[in-house]
């Protein structure tokens, strides 16, 4: 017997884009997953996504595509789950060179992974920019974000002493 | 003692009360410990606003200017390796501009640690971080490190773990906190304001720890501090116990105090309990970054070593692994000398030339003392060769017209050959050629006539230098030297020395090369002055030093000759070998023991002795103005000294 055909699925990006991607790919998202779990008749209609670009929503597809089929977190495991993957901030391979992009299309990206509630790609996002953070001394995230820095005098001398060993880049 | 109507054991007031108060008192110079946190005005405003002032003059001369925070260097090592992100942006600006959420999922990545720095960046960051309690909890949760004291805030406590590790009273460096008193305090400071003066048991001023804040952070000794914290632990137990004693004494109450002592003696065991494990916890993990630290650290400095001694040794100065020996101990001593607080590329390359220039220091000393042993044994292989050829193509009698072994390598052909700046040694071979050809080229025989003729120089007037070369041919009363540098050497009253009165040329062979050595010394004096330096003792030091070092002693002449006279023997034509053919021994008496103390007790001496002691003791007697006299009194050889006696020496 023929294993049954996947359901195709249009989505509309912001830009005009479309995209029809298997169903399964598609419920990567929980946002995608619940729109499409409501809508009970079959539509031909592509589903609207405001709030993502076309190339974004490649990427994203890309992601979904890759981890089709792994299992998504269900809400009652969700709390200890979320636990445990915030302990490592380790990314595996395939997931380091996917997120290996400028720095606009990595924030689209995260923006993006919030907005269509895809749990693992938005830890991806986070991690990658987290992992630019730690380690780094105040004058170095202050660099890093471009802020102003507002301490007195004396009180940045302190905190300059305080990490002066650690400037060895 | 006392039994009340029920049988218990009555306890008089006031025993009760010095009980209770000894208990108290132990419980009160505890003041400081963990459920009794002062604040740190507090403190101050107690001890009478007498907040030292650390002035930057004393910073700069007792070298405390450091904050440097080992649990925190620790975690920040271990971050920055551990992440190593895959991408790398400059600048996160687009970070800032993202809604709330999406920036506190971010954050709730980070370590404390890193939270805490982020709190540092601006004053807004400072207040958005510490205003979201739960990010706190969040991160602290998925972190190994300590949870907050009882009484901290989270960022206070971060402020306590990571922050200047420096002496909350005098500022000055401090490794590791306190995590009993939940202080920073130096050593000085703890025992000043910690622990009470009038506390005299040894027990229970140990039990306040003074635990770690006078190690450096560069010693690796944290784990002496747990095993101590556990022997504190039991000692506070043990005033618990105490304290719980005093129960005993309370059944006699009968208005609810022995309940509320109960009651109090639980708390505070409780609480006592769990702010002790807490200390334990914290300190032992604190003590484990640092010892990670301390190990990272070592093992970091020793890879930077061995790359740098790499290639110091790969690179064309010559140096060798003994001129690298010990550099961890140097780089350890520019760190104080320096002020360094870690090992990082920047601190390590400031070291770089220090170490280079050590090591530099170290190669010119090897080469130095390598040269000067190959010398010595190019030395040793030419004095070799030298041997060899007198024994092998110089008769026996000629030995003496060629110069002592010693003074061969003052000679110009072998200082050419011993100093020359190459690094290869001399063979038997070379110093055989070489031999042979300073003696093909005369230069034995030039030193021969220079030392004949320097030694004729110095004979008194009216003798005339024999040309033939046999000066053995000159009398005894002609004969008669001193070496000066024998003389500066040994001092003139030492007559062990035959340095001091020669006679001969036989004895004045032995000298020769004393001559030599200081003409060699000094080119310009070739030590062969022709005027004859008639009386040693009247020559100056100066003239003694520029002139011929070998010089005719008058006084000791006028001796022998009247010795001659004695004797019967013509002055003229008597020489050295006459009299010492005679093979006879002359019998002293009257021998003064302060002058000749080798000479007391002898029955007979020499006639070169005797003449020496009358040398010796005119010398002596001059202060005294006595005439020189000749303590000889028999002989039967010289018959005509009449009423003396002789014994015959086998």
């Amino acid at each position: 017997m023929a294993a049954p055909a996947t359901q195709q699925i249009k989505i509309r990006c912001n830009d005009e884009k479309e995209f029809t991607v298997d169903r399964d790919v598609l419920e990567r998202s929980v946002l995608i997953k619940n729109m499409l779990e409501d809508v009970t008749e079959q539509q031909d209609a592509p589903i609207p996504l405001p709030n993502v670009s076309g190339p974004v929503m490649a990427k994203v597809l890309e992601y979904c595509t890759h981890h089709r089929g792994e299992p998504l977190p269900s809400a009652d495991t969700e709390q200890s789950q979320d636990e445990t993957r915030k302990r490592t901030t380790d990314i595996s391979e395939w997931d380091q060179k996917f997120i290996t992009v400028d720095q606009e299309m990595l924030f689209e990206i995260i923006l993006a992974a919030n907005y269509l509630d895809i749990k693992s790609l938005l830890d991806v996002g986070c991690k990658t920019v987290a992992n630019m953070i730690k380690g780094k001394t105040p004058e170095e995230i202050r660099k890093l974000f471009n802020i102003v820095n507002d301490f007195t005098p004396e009180e940045e001398a302190q905190i300059k002493k305080e990490n002066e060993w650690a400037e060895d880049r | 003692m006392e039994l009340d109507p029920k049988g218990k054991c009555i306890v008089p007031a006031d025993e009760i009360q010095r009980q209770i108060d000894a208990a108290m008192f132990t419980w009160n110079w505890r003041r400081p410990f963990p459920f009794e946190n002062l604040e740190n005005d507090e403190l101050i405003l107690e001890l009478g606003n007498r907040k030292p002032r650390i002035e930057k003059e004393y910073i700069r001369r007792y070298n405390v200017d450091t904050t440097f925070n080992v649990m925190k260097a620790a975690i920040m090592r271990t971050e920055r390796t551990k992440s190593k992100p895959q991408v790398l942006f400059r600048d996160l600006t687009l970070v800032l501009k993202m809604p709330v959420d999406i920036f506190l999922e971010i954050v709730e990545y980070l370590h404390p640690l890193d939270l805490y720095h982020l709190s540092k960046v601006c004053g807004a960051m400072d207040k958005f971080i510490k205003s979201h309690d739960a990010l706190w909890v969040t991160v602290w949760r998925l972190h190994d490190v300590p949870p907050c004291a009882p009484g901290f805030s989270f960022p206070q406590w971060a402020e306590f773990l990571f922050g200047p590790a420096i002496c909350d009273i005098c500022q000055l460096y401090v490794a590791l906190p306190d995590f009993v008193h939940l202080k920073r305090y130096c050593t000085s400071c703890m025992l000043f304001w910690c622990q009470w003066d009038e506390l005299q048991d040894p027990v229970l001023r140990s039990v306040v720890p003074a635990s770690t804040r006078q190690f450096g952070w560069v010693l690796p000794r944290p784990y002496a501090m747990v095993e101590r914290w556990g022997r504190e632990m039991q000692r506070i137990q043990a005033a618990m116990e105490q304290l719980e004693r005093v129960r005993d004494v309370l059944d006699y109450d009968e208005d609810g105090a022995q309940d509320a002592f109960v009651n109090f003696i639980t708390n505070a065991r409780e609480e006592a309990d769990a702010a002790i494990r807490h200390a334990n916890d914290c300190q032992r993990w604190a003590c484990d970054l640092y010892q990670e630290l301390v190990e990272d650290i070592n093992e970091k400095q020793l890879k930077a070593l061995a790359k740098l001694k790499h290639r110091l040794l790969a690179s064309s100065e010559g140096f060798q692994r003994s001129d690298l020996a010990g550099f961890q101990q140097e780089l350890h001593n520019l760190w104080l000398n320096y002020s360094l607080r870690a090992l990082n590329r920047r601190t390590f390359i400031r070291c770089i030339p220090h170490l280079i220039t050590t090591a530099r220091s170290r190669r010119a000393t090897r080469l130095i003392l390598e040269h000067e042993k190959l010398r010595e044994y190019r030395r040793d292989t030419l004095e070799s060769a030298y041997n060899n050829h007198l024994q092998t193509n110089v008769t026996p009698s000629l030995w003496r017209t060629y110069p002592p072994v010693e003074v061969l390598s003052f000679m110009d052909e072998c200082k050419r050959l011993i100093y020359d700046k190459s690094h290869e040694e001399v063979t038997e071979t070379q110093g055989r050629d070489v031999v042979s050809g300073m003696e093909r080229a005369g230069v034995f025989k030039e030193w021969y006539d220079n030392m004949r003729k320097g030694i004729a120089g110095t004979v008194p007037d009216g003798q005339p230098d024999d040309e033939d070369g046999d000066n053995k041919k000159m009398n005894l009363a002609t004969s008669v030297f001193s070496c000066a540098s024998c003389l500066e050497h040994y001092g003139s009253y030492d007559f062990n020395q035959t340095g001091t009165v020669m006679f001969g040329w036989d004895d004045v062979q032995n000298h020769l090369h004393c001559v030599r050595i200081h003409a060699y010394l000094r080119p310009d004096e070739t030590g062969t002055d022709q005027n004859p330096t008639s009386n040693l003792e009247s020559s100056s030091p100066t003239s003694q030093l520029t002139k011929a070092r070998i010089g005719f002693n008058q006084a000791v002449a006028d001796i022998v000759k009247r010795l001659l006279r004695r004797l019967d023997l013509p002055e003229e034509t008597t020489t050295v070998d006459d009299l010492d053919k005679l093979d006879k021994r002359l019998v002293v008496e009257n021998t003064l023991d302060c002058v000749l103390p080798h000479a007391v007790g002898r029955e007979a001496l020499t006639w070169r002795e005797s003449v020496g002691l009358s040398f010796v003791s005119s010398l002596f007697r001059s202060f005294v103005h006595h005439k020189p006299d000749i303590p000889i009194r028999s002989s039967r050889s010289f018959s005509s000294n009449k009423g003396t006696r002789m014994h015959l020496w086998t």
